[in-house]
């Protein structure tokens, strides 16, 4: 029972669940939609701003979208308990979970690929902006909040105000790598600085966490 | 008691929820290829006692085991299934859908899902989406989903519960079948007749503690 | 331990701890030299110091009392873990409190976002939302787990943290508000933050103790409530 079979079921499940309901995609746009609005009112039309608080702008939206998958990702479970049926399975928590941080990963990448180019060109990002960097940093930026992100929506699952828990526990453990992210951002937002050395932490940081993530499954997973 | 050779076999199984004791003590032993009934009043602790049995539930005291395997552990998640008072189906997929996911879950091919569809007499069923069945077919659905891995232990939380004439005849038939390739069967109900039919034994929790049945395993 | 050695090793162990603490407040308050430049505000360094320690070691007892727990599932790990977790985060906050109130009439700000701030203070959200992760989870199994879980999270991140938000500093320069205890002190000032760190680890350590003792006292009430439930008939 290859492992990577289980979680590219769990994660094609909701994918197609997300596809057919598009409910966690709806409530992502519109958090990011409004973090844009109101960013917007602050910047005042400055188009310079956005080579300096650029990077914060777009990680504060995405990880307000980050928290809108990553709850879904375990509420919608509760459909029809359909929890149960997952816990109930002989399958590996390993595979699970990572079926779940794939299936939330993905629709990250999905909204950033309409996010970042709208931002673009809503705060006229300057020219000379790297986007192949951003790009980069987009993704492995995605990893570290879907990553840590499932493993604490798992873990909130349990708990009585769900909702509160999730950003409480992700948000100070993923401090160095929203720093990082934010960081590496503006860094090629204004071309240039150390955003190699940032974009180094970031990955380090995914490779450190995805694997505790996996080792530490079983406890977040286990029945009652 | 024939303990050591019964396939399914409880011993002092406790449980506790903060100071409530949903189980006290429970000893159990059905035999294989048997259908035991599970009688008790609503808050007796039997559902309770099928998802520690279905490894969704670790009891406080106490061990259960089925076969060889311990309760919860993967060898008997393999060998057991369980029919809930809701069906474990994902609402927006199709039956077929979610039985193919369970069979990829169970590291099963697609066919065991069809092969389990045809079992229950399901087959129209497959391209129909789970939120808009009735609650009839979806039971149905929810069976093909136990038996996707053919399991050798069937644990059943009020089966009968809300079922036309029709349908409880047709899962009457269908749980006699199983019985007879062997698989055992435990099933809760608050409502005796058509189970009482069907049972080889008999068992009652009345608020957490199991008192002597009426008919005893041959 | 009999009951009332352990009581009597109790007794001796807080009389100890309330000696260092007189001795320290004396030499925090009048045994130390008035600081050149900063006056007598500089004092409550003798406090900011040993809290941030004893935080720290604390901390360090809750990551190494969790990875027992998710080896062995030991209930004296869980106790000693949230022992840990509880008198750590006290500590931390009095080191969090007392840093402000020294920097503003020194500097002028309450608060800069320097690398040892930053880290402090995602610390204590860190471990307030293990508190609060304990306070919403059921006890039994579950708590436990779950907890030790994040407490290796944690264990992890701190060190990434220390080392992404210096280099992060190191970008964006900010005022070092405090020169720190190497940054020359005199011989007088040496020994009363030593005083002082003395009686705040055996604060700290008697604390936990308490709180340890607690919560498997706690726990084993727990279990005999449970027998006694068994017990009766329904």
């Amino acid at each position: 029972m290859p492992s990577w079979r289980i979680a590219a079921a769990v994660a094609a499940r909701d994918l197609r669940i997300e596809a057919r309901t598009r409910e966690a995609l709806l409530a992502m746009g519109f958090y990011a939609v409004l973090v844009m609005v109101i960013f917007s009112f602050a910047f005042a039309g400055d188009a310079s701003l956005t080579g300096l608080a650029g990077g914060g702008l777009l990680w504060v939206a995405l990880l307000f979208a980050a928290l809108v998958a990553l709850d879904r990702s375990f509420s919608r479970e509760a459909a029809e308990s359909s929890w149960t049926g997952l816990l109930i399975s002989p399958a590996p928590r390993v595979a699970v979970l990572a079926g779940k941080f794939a299936s939330s990963f993905v629709l990250l990448l999905g909204l950033e690929a309409l996010l970042v180019p709208l931002l673009a060109v809503l705060f006229n990002a300057p020219r000379s902006a790297n986007w192949g960097g951003i790009a980069v940093t987009v993704l492995l930026g995605s990893w570290a909040l879907a990553a840590n992100g499932t493993y604490f929506a798992a873990m909130s699952a349990h708990a009585r105000q769900r909702g509160l828990l999730l950003p409480l526990l992700l948000l100070p453990v993923s401090i160095p790598a929203v720093l990082a992210m934010v960081e590496a951002t503006q860094a090629y937002l204004a071309g240039g600085g150390m955003a190699n050395y940032w974009l180094r932490i970031l990955a380090g940081y995914n490779v450190i966490f995805t694997a505790l993530g996996a080792m530490l499954a079983d406890a977040v997973l286990e029945a009652e | 008691m024939l303990s050591a050779t019964c396939f399914l076999r409880c011993s002092r199984l406790s449980r506790f929820f903060g100071d409530f004791a949903a189980l006290r003590q429970v000893e159990l032993a059905c035999p294989a290829g048997t259908l035991t009934a599970l009688w008790g009043a609503n808050g007796a602790g039997k559902s309770t006692l099928l998802r520690i049995l279905a490894g969704g539930l670790r009891p406080s005291e106490g061990e259960a085991w089925i076969g060889d395997a311990a309760a919860g552990t993967a060898a008997a998640r393999r060998q057991t299934g369980l029919l809930w008072h809701a069906s474990l189906l994902q609402p927006a997929l199709t039956v077929a859908e979610n039985l193919r996911f369970y069979a990829r879950l169970y590291g099963l091919s697609a066919a065991a899902a069809e092969r389990a569809l045809a079992e229950v007499g399901g087959e129209l069923l497959g391209a129909r989406r789970v939120g808009e069945l009735s609650q009839g077919m979806r039971q149905k659905a929810a069976l093909a989903r136990c038996l996707v891995h053919a399991p050798k232990l069937l644990l059943l939380d009020e089966p009968f519960a809300s079922l036309d004439s029709a349908s409880v005849g047709e899962l009457q038939a269908t749980l006699a079948r199983l019985r007879e390739g062997g698989t055992t069967i435990l099933a809760s109900s608050h409502q005796a007749e058509p189970l009482r039919a069907l049972a080889d034994a008999e068992l009652t929790l009345e608020r957490g503690r199991l008192s002597a049945g009426a008919a005893s395993h041959a | 331990m009999s009951g009332a050695a352990k009581s009597r090793w109790f007794a001796g162990a807080a009389a100890a701890t309330l000696a260092l603490l007189l001795i320290a407040l004396y030499w925090a308050l009048i045994g130390a030299p008035t600081e050149a430049t900063m006056g007598t505000i500089q004092r409550i360094f003798y406090y900011h110091v040993p809290a941030a320690f004893s935080a720290w070691v604390a901390f360090g007892l809750n990551a190494a009392a969790s990875a027992w727990y998710l080896a062995r599932r030991s209930p004296k790990a869980d106790a000693l873990a949230v022992a840990g977790a509880e008198v750590g985060l006290a500590f931390l906050s009095v080191n969090l409190i007392s840093g402000p109130i020294w920097a503003h009439p020194v500097w002028g700000v309450w608060w800069v976002w320097d690398a040892r701030l930053t880290l402090t203070l995602a610390m204590w959200v860190m471990y307030a939302s293990y508190l609060i992760l304990r306070q919403l989870t059921p006890p039994g199994s579950l708590q436990p787990r779950l907890a030790a879980a994040l407490s290796m999270f944690f264990a992890a991140d701190i060190p990434i943290d220390y080392m992404a938000i210096r280099w992060w500093r190191t970008q964006h320069p900010a005022p070092v508000l405090f020169g720190g205890p190497d940054s020359g002190l005199a011989p007088r000032m040496l020994v009363a933050l030593l005083w002082s760190l003395a009686a705040f680890l055996a604060l700290a350590g008697l604390l936990m103790w308490m709180r340890y003792r607690q919560a498997l006292a706690q726990d084993e009430l727990r279990r005999r409530r449970q027998q006694q439930l068994l017990a009766q008939e329904a």
